[in-house]
């Protein structure tokens, strides 16, 4: 085996490096004052010398953990959008369940899951159903006021007939008589009251509730408000328009009312 | 056997001369100029072989112990660097003039002073234009000593 002098490495400078090295070693050993302040010095020194390496370091430590730190983020607004969505059932379950306190009724609370599957009536699926105690012709309420009835179960479904379907009529009284008429819907959330005698003194934003006359609605469940009444000479009742008190628009919780 | 002896006892007397050398105040501050350096430089020049750096090492190890404990290793290191620096100035007797070696032997004087006095104050808040004085003064103070050394003891044969 050859072994390859390297000519750089002469007798001089190992001697050299090793008495340096043995004179450096002895003097480091020393606690000192000066020996500390020259410890210091020397670091210093080596910070200067390695401060680019430790800047390239540090850039790609940065880079690094900025990819973290993105994802990071994105992970907490997903979590941060899920809290919010959790907060805002939470307050809208609080709110039910005051309602339900608030009415003497027996209610049972259910999730509407879909909603327009049918092509004959405007209606909504709810995730109870026969197995829940359901029956046919509940009546459907949410937190404002009456939204329809149940029209056919399931073991674990049923499907809700909305108020808003033309088919759809209920008994109501209105007024501080609490003259009886009949609810028929028109288009969207609208509708208006027949059979409200013109002797009635009726106002704007009155509210509408159910009569109790039907074997389907309990008495005084709110329907509508009105918002507006005409009383024309040529007709023998009010015409008086109403607007539902129901969200119709974003059913998300409701209540069957056994 | 007695030529090793002789040059062991020699440089005890030399460390001896060293510790016991009398202080010169020059504005106000003391010198004792650096014979053992004198003595290495005299080695050098007159080796001028490998040995010079490791009697520089054990010369300064001396002097550190016989001069401070506390700085233990601090003239053993500038000594080895200066013998490493005289025996390298030693290859160049007959390249360079006997001016540009006597100026090389200065600025070696100067860096041997100069690792001592920059740790010697360094517990200290000295501005570098004190301890610049301070290294001057000692290392031409030195350079002198050899100079005359050089001159009447060996007839200008070193340099």
């Amino acid at each position: 085996m050859e072994f390859v002098r390297i000519s750089f490495l002469s007798k001089e400078i190992l001697a050299l490096v090793l008495t340096s090295c043995l004179s450096l070693i002895l003097f480091f050993s020393s606690r000192s004052d000066q020996v500390v302040s020259v410890e210091e010095d020397v670091s210093d020194i080596v910070n200067f010398i390695m401060y680019p390496k430790t800047w390239y370091k540090e850039v790609m430590t940065v880079k690094e953990e900025n990819k973290v730190l993105k994802a990071m983020v994105t992970q907490l607004t997903l979590l941060n959008s899920e809290s919010e969505r959790f907060r805002n059932e939470n307050k809208h379950l609080k709110n039910m369940l005051q309602f339900s306190e608030s009415h003497p009724l027996s209610m049972i609370p259910a999730n509407v899951v879909n909603t327009q599957l049918s092509f004959s009536i405007q209606s909504i699926f709810i995730d109870i159903g026969r197995s829940h105690g359901i029956h046919k012709n509940l009546p459907i309420i949410d937190m404002n006021g009456l939204i329809g009835k149940t029209v056919s179960l399931g073991e674990n479904a049923s499907k809700v007939q909305l108020i808003t379907d033309n088919n759809y009529r209920v008994s109501i009284r209105v007024g501080k008589d609490r003259t009886l008429g009949i609810f028929v819907p028109t288009h969207g959330k609208y509708g208006v009251l027949e059979g409200v005698r013109k002797s009635l003194e009726l106002n704007v934003g009155e509210i509408v509730y159910t009569s109790g006359i039907s074997n389907i609605y309990p008495a005084d469940l709110p329907v509508a408000k009105v918002i507006s009444v005409i009383s024309d000479e040529n007709q023998l009742f009010l015409n008086v328009a109403v607007e539902l008190l129901a969200d119709i628009d974003n059913l998300n919780y409701i209540f069957v009312i056994k | 056997m007695n030529r090793i002896l002789v040059r062991i006892v020699i440089t005890f007397l030399v460390i001896l001369c060293q510790a016991y050398f009398p202080q010169i105040t020059i504005f106000n501050t003391n010198f004792t100029p650096d014979i053992l350096l004198v003595f290495l430089t005299i080695i050098a020049f007159s080796w001028g072989n490998v040995q010079v750096i490791f009697i520089g090492f054990i010369i300064g190890l001396c002097q550190d112990f016989s001069t401070q404990v506390d700085l233990l290793g601090m003239f053993a290191f500038a000594k080895s660097i200066s013998g490493y620096g005289l025996l390298t100035l030693t290859g160049y007797s007959k390249i360079w003039s006997s001016i540009v070696r006597y100026s090389v032997l200065l600025g070696i004087y100067f860096i041997h002073f100069l690792i001592y006095f920059y740790v010697a104050l360094s517990n200290i808040s000295t501005s570098f234009s004190v301890i610049f004085s301070l290294v001057c003064i000692q290392s031409i103070s030195t350079f002198v000593i050899f100079w005359i050394i050089n001159k009447f003891l060996f007839n200008s044969k070193l340099i």
